[in-house]
C-alpha cells in the first residue's frame, strides 16, 4: 500500500511525464515506480485516459474546427510527411455512422487525396485558414523569450490598455447584439386586439430599449476612457498616460501618480484617504497611502494595478495602507498592509528587485508573481494564513521568533503564537453528492465569533491546541461537508458518539440560531472520528442512516 | 469494427502513457487503424480485441522509438507491462468516461480557462506559462492540481 504522500508524488511525476516536463532523474524515478508498483501503472493509465478525455472534451465543434492541417516535420513513424493530423476528428465523425473497414479505407484514400489538394493550396496561400498556435507548433517555432513583447507568432503583443479596450468593446458588442434581438422580437409583436394600452406599452418598451442602447454606448466610451487613463508598468515601473506622453498638454506636471484603480465593487466598499472614508466607485484611482475597506458578508472590492495585478477584499476586511515608491532607483515595490479579513491576490510578475510585499500584524508575504489568498485574524493572539495557488511566496513570521518559509503552489502556512511555521499541502477539493456525501473539512471554531481559528482550519492529524495561545477558551469543532447540507454527521470523541442532524455540524452543539455553543476540550490526548451520512440520524442516535461517506480520524493534543 | 471504436480511446490513452505527444498519438491511431484493417484476417475473433490492438500499438511505438531515438518514451519492457495493465483496466476506464464533463464544470472558472489553454488551444506548458506570466513549474503544478482533482472526481462520479 502506498502512503497518501507517495501517491501525491507519483501523480506529480505522471502528470509531468505526460507533459514531457520531467528531468532525466525524475523520469528514472517514475520508471522505477512503474516497475515495482502495480498502483503506479494503474495511475498512469488513469491519468493518461483523463489526458485523452480532456482533449476530446475541449475539441472544437466540427463547424469551428480548423481545416485539416499538414505537418511538415517528421511524422509519427519518421517515414510519413506530410500527415493528416486531424485523424481523431475524422474518426469521431465516422463514429456517428456505422463504421466499417471499407469506410475506413475509403476515408483514408479520400484523406490522402485531400492531403495533396490541401498541401498545394497551403503552399500557394500559407497560413490564413490554419490555426495559429497549431501552425507554430507544427513548424517548431520557438516561443519568444518572456518580456520581448511578442506573441509566439512574432507579431507585436498588444499593450494591456489595448487588450482591455478590446475586451470592453467585445463585451459592449455582445450586450448591444442581445439588445437588438430583444428590440426585433418586440417590434414584431403586433398587438392582436389593437388595444391602445398595449400599443402604448409596446412603444414605451421600445423607448426603454433605445435608452438602454444609449446607456451601453456611453458606458463603453467611459470604460475605454478609464482603461486608457489607467497607469501602466513599463520595464518594471509604473507610468501614467501623462508621464508616458511627451506632450502632456494642459495636465499638471506635478500630479500624484495613481497606483491602481478600483476594478469592481459589490456591497459595502470604501476608500480610506486622509481620515476620510468614502464609498468606492469603479474606476476610482488609488493614490499612495490610501487604504481600503469592505464591510458586511456581501462586501467585495477589487483593485487593479497597472501591471494587471489584481487584489480583492471580501467580507469584513481592511487594508490600512497601499504604497509604492515609483522612483527609478527604488527597491521598494508595492506594499500592502492587511489589518484584518481576507485578501485574494493575482500578482503579475514583479521586477526581481521590487517584489510586492503583503504585510499583516503577524507576517509578511513577499511575492514576485503568483496567485494567493491571505487571511488575517487580528489581535495579538490572532493569526495570518497564507494559501498559495500558483507560484512561490516567501512567508515570514513576525510574532515570537522570526522565521521564514517558502510556500509554493498548492500549499499553505500559518503564522500564529505557539505554532511551528510550516508549508503544508492544501487538501484537494472533495466533491460529494447528496447520495454519497464527503467530509470536506474539519476545523476548530471560535464560539464567540462563530469563525474558524485560522491556525486550526483544517485540523490535521497530530494537531496541538495550546489554550493559552488562543484569545478565548470558548471553542467548538465544526465539520463541513460536500454538499454543504447532508443527512447527518457522526462525531466520535474519545469513543463517545455525538450525532448532528442539522447544519452547522458542531461537536459541541449549537443554539437555536445555529451559533456554536462554547465548549472547551479538556487537556490531554484525544481521538476524534467524523463520518458523514446521506440520511438523518438513526433512532439510537449512535449512527446515521443512508450511505456513509468516507470518514476521517484525527488525534489532538490539548494543553 | 465497433470493437475498434470502443478501443480507440484506450489506444490513445496507452499512447500517452508510453510518452507520445498529442500529435504522435493521433498519428499512432491513424497508422494503427490501417495496420489493424490490413491484418484483420489474422485476428482471432474469439479473443478480446483490445489486447490485440494494444499489441499492434506497442509495436508501432517501438518503431517510433527506434526511428526517432526519443528519450521521453518508456522502455519496451515497461510499455509492455503498461499494455497489460491497460487491458486489465478496460472496464474501469470505460466507467469513468462521461463523468469528466460534469467534473470540469464544477471547477472554478480560472481553472477551466487553464484547461482550455492546454487542451482546447493545445498550448504547451511553456506557452501557457508565458501567456499567464507565470513560471513553468508553477504552471505545471497548477495543471497537476487540476488533474488530481479531476481524477478524484471522475473516480467518485464514475463509481456511482
Amino acid at each position: 500500500m502506498t502512503a497518501p504522500g507517495g501517491r501525491e508524488r507519483r501523480l506529480l511525476l505522471i502528470h509531468g511525464f505526460l507533459e514531457h516536463a520531467l528531468s532525466p532523474e525524475e523520469l528514472r524515478e517514475m520508471e522505477e515506480m512503474l516497475r515495482v508498483e502495480d498502483g503506479a501503472r494503474r495511475d498512469l493509465i488513469l491519468a493518461s485516459a483523463l489526458h485523452q478525455e480532456l482533449f476530446v472534451l475541449h475539441e472544437l465543434p466540427a463547424e469551428a474546427s480548423p481545416a485539416p492541417e499538414l505537418r511538415e516535420t517528421g511524422g509519427f513513424s519518421g517515414k510519413r510527411a506530410p500527415t493528416l493530423r486531424s485523424s481523431r476528428r475524422l474518426s469521431s465523425k465516422v463514429r456517428e455512422f456505422s463504421w466499417t473497414p471499407a469506410l475506413l479505407t475509403a476515408a483514408s484514400l479520400i484523406g490522402a487525396v485531400l492531403l495533396l489538394l490541401v498541401a498545394r493550396s497551403d503552399r500557394r496561400n500559407p497560413g490564413p485558414q490554419r490555426h495559429e498556435s497549431a501552425r507554430n507548433r507544427d513548424l517548431g517555432a520557438p516561443a519568444p523569450p518572456p518580456g520581448t513583447g511578442q506573441t509566439p507568432t512574432g507579431a507585436p503583443e498588444p499593450g494591456p490598455e489595448r487588450v482591455e479596450e478590446e475586451r470592453i468593446r467585445a463585451e459592449s458588442a455582445r450586450r448591444l447584439a442581445d439588445l437588438e434581438r430583444r428590440r426585433s422580437a418586440l417590434a414584431q409583436e403586433v398587438p392582436q386586439d389593437s388595444d391602445p394600452k398595449r400599443v402604448e406599452r409596446q412603444k414605451a418598451d421600445l423607448g426603454l430599449l433605445e435608452e438602454e442602447k444609449r446607456k451601453i454606448e456611453e458606458e463603453m466610451k467611459l470604460a475605454i476612457e478609464q482603461a486608457r487613463r489607467a497607469p501602466r508598468v513599463r520595464n518594471g515601473e509604473t507610468v501614467t498616460q501623462e508621464s508616458a506622453n511627451p506632450n502632456p498638454g494642459k495636465e499638471p506636471a506635478n500630479k500624484v501618480a495613481s497606483l491602481a484603480w478600483v476594478d469592481h465593487v459589490e456591497g459595502e466598499g470604501f476608500i480610506l484617504r486622509k481620515e476620510l472614508r468614502t464609498p468606492a466607485r469603479e474606476g476610482a484611482e488609488i493614490l499612495p497611502g490610501d487604504g481600503l475597506e469592505t464591510a458586511g458578508a456581501a462586501g467585495r472590492l477589487a483593485l487593479r494595478f497597472g501591471d494587471r495585478s489584481r487584489l480583492e477584499l471580501r467580507g469584513e476586511t481592511s487594508v490600512s495602507e497601499i504604497t509604492e515608491d515609483l522612483t527609478a532607483a527604488s527597491t521598494t515595490g508595492k506594499q500592502i498592509q492587511l489589518s484584518r479579513g481576507t485578501l485574494t491576490a493575482e500578482v503579475a510578475k514583479q521586477p526581481a528587485h521590487r517584489p510586492m510585499v503583503l504585510k499583516t500584524p503577524h507576517s509578511e508575504a513577499t511575492v514576485l508573481g503568483t496567485s494567493l489568498r491571505l487571511l488575517v485574524d487580528p489581535g495579538e493572539k490572532g493569526a495570518t494564513k497564507l494559501e498559495v495557488h500558483e507560484g512561490k511566496v516567501r512567508f515570514t513570521r513576525l510574532v515570537e521568533k522570526k522565521a521564514s518559509v517558502d510556500v509554493s503552489g498548492g500549499h499553505y502556512a500559518v503564522s500564529a503564537l505557539g505554532l511551528p511555521l510550516l508549508s503544508r499541502p492544501i487538501a484537494p477539493i472533495r466533491l460529494g453528492t447528496p447520495e454519497k456525501p464527503v467530509l470536506a473539512g474539519l476545523c476548530v471554531v471560535n464560539a464567540e465569533t462563530g469563525r474558524p481559528f485560522l491556525q486550526f482550519d483544517p485540523i490535521e492529524d497530530g494537531t496541538v491546541i495550546t489554550l493559552a495561545d488562543l484569545p478565548t477558551r470558548a471553542l467548538n469543532i465544526q465539520a463541513s461537508t460536500s454538499p454543504a447540507t447532508i443527512g447527518s454527521v457522526l462525531f466520535t470523541w474519545d469513543g463517545t458518539p455525538v450525532m448532528e442532524g442539522r447544519v452547522p455540524y458542531l461537536l459541541g452543539g449549537n443554539d437555536s440560531r445555529g451559533k456554536p455553543l462554547a465548549w472547551t476540550p479538556p487537556p490531554g490526548d484525544h481521538t476524534l472520528t467524523v463520518i458523514p451520512y446521506s440520511g438523518p440520524p438513526a433512532a439510537n442516535k449512535r449512527e446515521g442512516t443512508g450511505t456513509a461517506g468516507a470518514g476521517v480520524t484525527v488525534r489532538l493534543r490539548v494543553r | 469494427m465497433t470493437a475498434f471504436l470502443t478501443a480507440e480511446p484506450k489506444l490513445r490513452a496507452y499512447a500517452f502513457a508510453c510518452g507520445l505527444s498529442r500529435e504522435q498519438a493521433d498519428d499512432l491511431v491513424q497508422e494503427g487503424a490501417l495496420v489493424l484493417w490490413r491484418r484483420y484476417d489474422a485476428y482471432d475473433r474469439s479473443r478480446p480485441f483490445l489486447p490485440w490492438a494494444l499489441g499492434i500499438a506497442h509495436h508501432l511505438i517501438q518503431k517510433c522509438r527506434q526511428a526517432s531515438q526519443a528519450t521521453h518514451l518508456l522502455s519496451p519492457e515497461l510499455a509492455e507491462r503498461i499494455a497489460e495493465t491497460c487491458t486489465s483496466m478496460e472496464n474501469e476506464v470505460e466507467q469513468r468516461q462521461g463523468a469528466l464533463r460534469g467534473c470540469v464544470e464544477k471547477l472554478p472558472g480560472h481553472l477551466r480557462s487553464l484547461l482550455a489553454l492546454r487542451y482546447g488551444e493545445q498550448r504547451s506548458l511553456a506557452q501557457i506559462a508565458q501567456k499567464l506570466g507565470r513560471g513553468l513549474s508553477a504552471t505545471n503544478m497548477a495543471l497537476h492540481r487540476i488533474r488530481q482533482v479531476l481524477l478524484e472526481c471522475v473516480e467518485r462520479e464514475g463509481a456511482l
